[in-house]
């Protein structure tokens, strides 16, 4: 039994006196849903995927590892790379892979004239966003040579049965989150502040219970928002 | 899990709702385009940079573009033996000095410099010394845009998660002028989506900016960011 967007749906309902707002409840919730995910580096959104191999080509396309699983995944940042069955992991391959990705493939004793990777731009590709990357000279054709660790999207609501984690977890932030859409909606301008109050001193809430548990993990210490912007640990 | 992007005739419907006017014509897609290209400056992230791939052919210093970029970022060469190099970038005045004392550059395998030297619609991307055998280039480069008006048919390249930003920026951009009670309302929403859109794209693992240590223009920094030093791995 878990918590859905149909009890959303339901609320609004009755704290707006209108019955017919329930396609747009999905669609704010979604929104709502999305606005969150963006606020803080969730631990339960990072998602773990194998990046496939990559194998020393000649050709540009060969590259470039277009993931096939992330063209339906919607990746909002990209935390590190891991190595998986290629060996140890060495330190510094923690590095930021936007950068310059220092790390070695330490089973791999062949030439390695330089360490770089440049991924995270997408491209537009049917309605998804496929990021792209290039890994290299990573030389490797075992499969699963990699891991990349990325902060996930939710998935998108699709109606009063449909129901997500941060749902039950932060139910009144997102009712509060919607409720401020709908009372824009209808024009109630009071209803909106009133709204908005709630939905940011719940979020602040929110925050401040995720940071507790990023900042507990030791790999993710520097990504807490706060900490970051006041200059690190 | 699919989160495919919104019709841009889904995005006006929402911005609508947000103005109470639901009798809003074509010119709202516009609305959108514009606070999408609005992003492209204000968000700097790979999120918005854009690749061109072309050959240097064996022999050959320069190629011309097939296409007008804005910022030359960063390029990677893979020759015909599967070497990779990142030359690094230099302006094309230095780019030009340096060329020139080198009076006689032989040939080499690995090319050591390259910039991309600006004429209008047909700008040359040049590496020295010149190639050794075909090359192919990849060029990254930042200042990407929308280029024209977005019809209603249109998915602006914009993931899900963040197209709440163009929805509130849409419609404060639209209330200014025709719902100016909700102008302060809507400005407020745009700018908190925009900072969770920058912020959330800025921060990794170990806090370093991205980007930070690719070669070129953008090397070194990120525009529009604070710098935040590095706290793992340091």
């Amino acid at each position: 039994m878990a918590w859905t967007v149909g009890q959303i749906q339901n609320q609004v309902q009755v704290l707006t006196g209108n019955h017919n707002l329930s396609d747009r409840v999905v669609t704010w919730t979604n929104r709502v849903l999305m606005g969150l995910a963006t606020k803080a580096p969730w631990n339960k959104q990072l998602q773990t995927e194998t990046m496939g191999s990559f194998p020393r080509v000649t050709t540009v396309t060969g590259q470039w590892a277009t993931w096939a699983p992330w063209a339906t995944r919607d990746l909002i940042n990209i935390h590190h790379i891991i190595y998986d069955t290629q060996g140890v992991l060495v330190r510094n391959a923690l590095q930021d892979f936007y950068g310059n990705l220092h790390g070695r493939n330490a089973s791999y004793s062949g030439e390695i004239p330089s360490h770089y990777a440049i991924p995270g731009w997408c491209s537009e590709a049917g309605q998804y966003m496929i990021p792209l990357l290039v890994v290299y000279p990573f030389y490797t054709t075992a499969p699963n040579a990699f891991l990349v660790q990325y902060l996930a999207a939710p998935g998108k609501m699709t109606g009063a049965a449909s129901t997500h984690w941060i749902l039950d977890k932060y139910g009144k932030l997102v009712l509060s989150g919607v409720m401020r859409l709908a009372m824009l909606f209808l024009g109630n301008l009071q209803g909106y502040m009133l709204w908005q109050q709630e939905y940011a001193a719940s979020l602040n809430d929110m925050i401040r219970s995720e940071e507790a548990i990023v900042a507990s993990t030791p790999h993710m210490r520097g990504m807490v928002p706060s900490i970051v912007l006041r200059g690190g640990m | 899990m699919a989160n495919p992007m919104s019709l841009v005739s889904s995005l006006a419907q929402e911005v609508a709702d947000i103005l109470g006017i639901d009798n809003l014509d074509a010119r709202l897609y516009e609305w959108l385009g514009f606070i999408f290209n609005d992003l492209c400056q204000r968000v700097p992230d790979p999120l918005f940079y854009t690749t061109s791939v072309d050959t240097i052919v064996s022999g050959a210093s320069s190629s011309t573009l097939g296409e007008s970029i804005g910022t030359p970022v960063a390029l990677m060469i893979v020759n015909t033996t599967g070497d990779l190099y990142i030359p690094v970038y230099r302006p094309p005045a230095e780019f030009d000095r340096l060329v020139n004392i080198g009076s006689t550059i032989a040939a080499g395998v690995q090319p050591l410099i390259w910039t991309v030297v600006p004429a209008g619609t047909t700008q040359k991307i040049r590496i020295s010394p010149p190639a050794s055998g075909d090359m192919i280039l990849t060029l990254v480069w930042s200042g990407n845009y929308y280029a024209a008006p977005p019809t209603a048919d249109d998915r602006l390249p914009l993931p899900y998660h963040f197209e709440g930003v163009l929805v509130w920026g849409a419609a404060w951009f639209a209330s200014m002028s025709i719902a100016p009670d909700r102008a302060m309302v809507c400005k407020m929403e745009y700018e908190t989506a925009l900072q969770d859109m920058v912020k959330i794209l800025a921060l990794h693992s170990d806090s370093v900016p991205q980007m930070r240590q690719i070669e070129g223009p953008l090397a070194g920094f990120q525009p529009g960011l604070p710098r935040i030093p590095q706290t793992l791995g340091g």
